[in-house]
């Protein structure tokens, strides 16, 4: 699973661009929109791939840019319900502890004296 | 609105009216179910009065009782539309645009746009950082 940045401006405001949008969540497993005509979304599909499914809801003068993000490599200024999203959803994508110790809520294991 | 002009350069009242009517039906474009009923009130008032001109003298009243009655059923529909669903009574083009946008949050909850500007923001909780939250804030003193 992959996090990526899903950045745009469309630019015709005679277009209806809900297919667009509807485009953007329907091809992701997650979604994240905390800041005006920015998206983050966790997906399966790479930067790519997944551009090239918006490409068919937009007009040649509208900008689009989709960047993939390194999980928890991220600061910034946001609510905290958007940090939360982002740092669970960092969390399933490269988890920091294993499973099974998740699972069982097992201490860390003790420091080895020198 | 553009107004014809003679070459004295006053519009006669036919290009007025002309131009008064066309906007009418172009410029004040029905984008609610509302504007739509409302503009029928004026076709109603156009219709009764044009058959009163028309009509022979002793169908004025049975014309009269119709446009009464055309007036009343508009009251009714716009009354049952407010009673039942008033969203749809003003609900038109720009609302059907602003539900189909992206709306904030994520897809464990969505946040409207108003409760988004009153929430203050934080860095990220998870990584600590060097500076304090407010201080890095250029409005708080903090450098840009």
């Amino acid at each position: 699973m992959r996090l990526l940045l899903v950045t745009f401006s469309l630019r015709n405001p005679d277009k209806d661009y809900s297919s667009f949008f509807v485009s953007i969540r329907g091809n992701a497993l997650n979604w994240w929109h905390y800041i005006e005509q920015t998206c983050v979304v966790s997906t399966e599909k790479d930067a790519d791939a997944y551009a090239h499914l918006l490409y068919p809801h937009l007009e040649a003068t509208d900008s689009l840019l989709v960047v993939e993000i390194q999980p928890r490599q991220f600061q910034g200024w946001l609510p905290p319900a958007a940090w939360e999203w982002l740092n669970s959803t960092s969390e399933r994508i490269s988890p920091t502890t294993s499973p099974l110790a998740t699972f069982l809520k097992l201490p860390p294991p003790p420091k080895l004296m020198k | 609105m553009i107004v014809a002009q003679t070459p004295t350069g006053d519009a006669t009242w036919v290009e007025k009216w002309s131009q008064r009517v066309l906007s009418w039906f172009s410029q004040r474009e029905v984008k609610t179910p509302l504007a739509f009923y409302f503009r029928l009130t004026g076709a109603v008032v156009v219709i009764v009065l044009a058959a009163l001109y028309l009509c022979p003298a002793e169908q004025r009243l049975r014309i009269f009782e119709i446009a009464i009655g055309t007036v009343a059923g508009l009251a009714i529909i716009v009354a049952l539309f407010a009673w039942l669903n008033i969203k749809n009574l003003v609900y038109g083009e720009s609302g059907h645009r602003a539900e189909s946008k992206l709306k904030f949050g994520s897809d464990k909850g969505e946040v409207s746009a108003a409760q988004l500007t009153t929430t203050p923001g934080t860095t990220n909780p998870s990584i600590p950082s060097s500076q304090t939250a407010t201080s890095a804030l250029p409005s708080d003193g903090g450098t840009q």
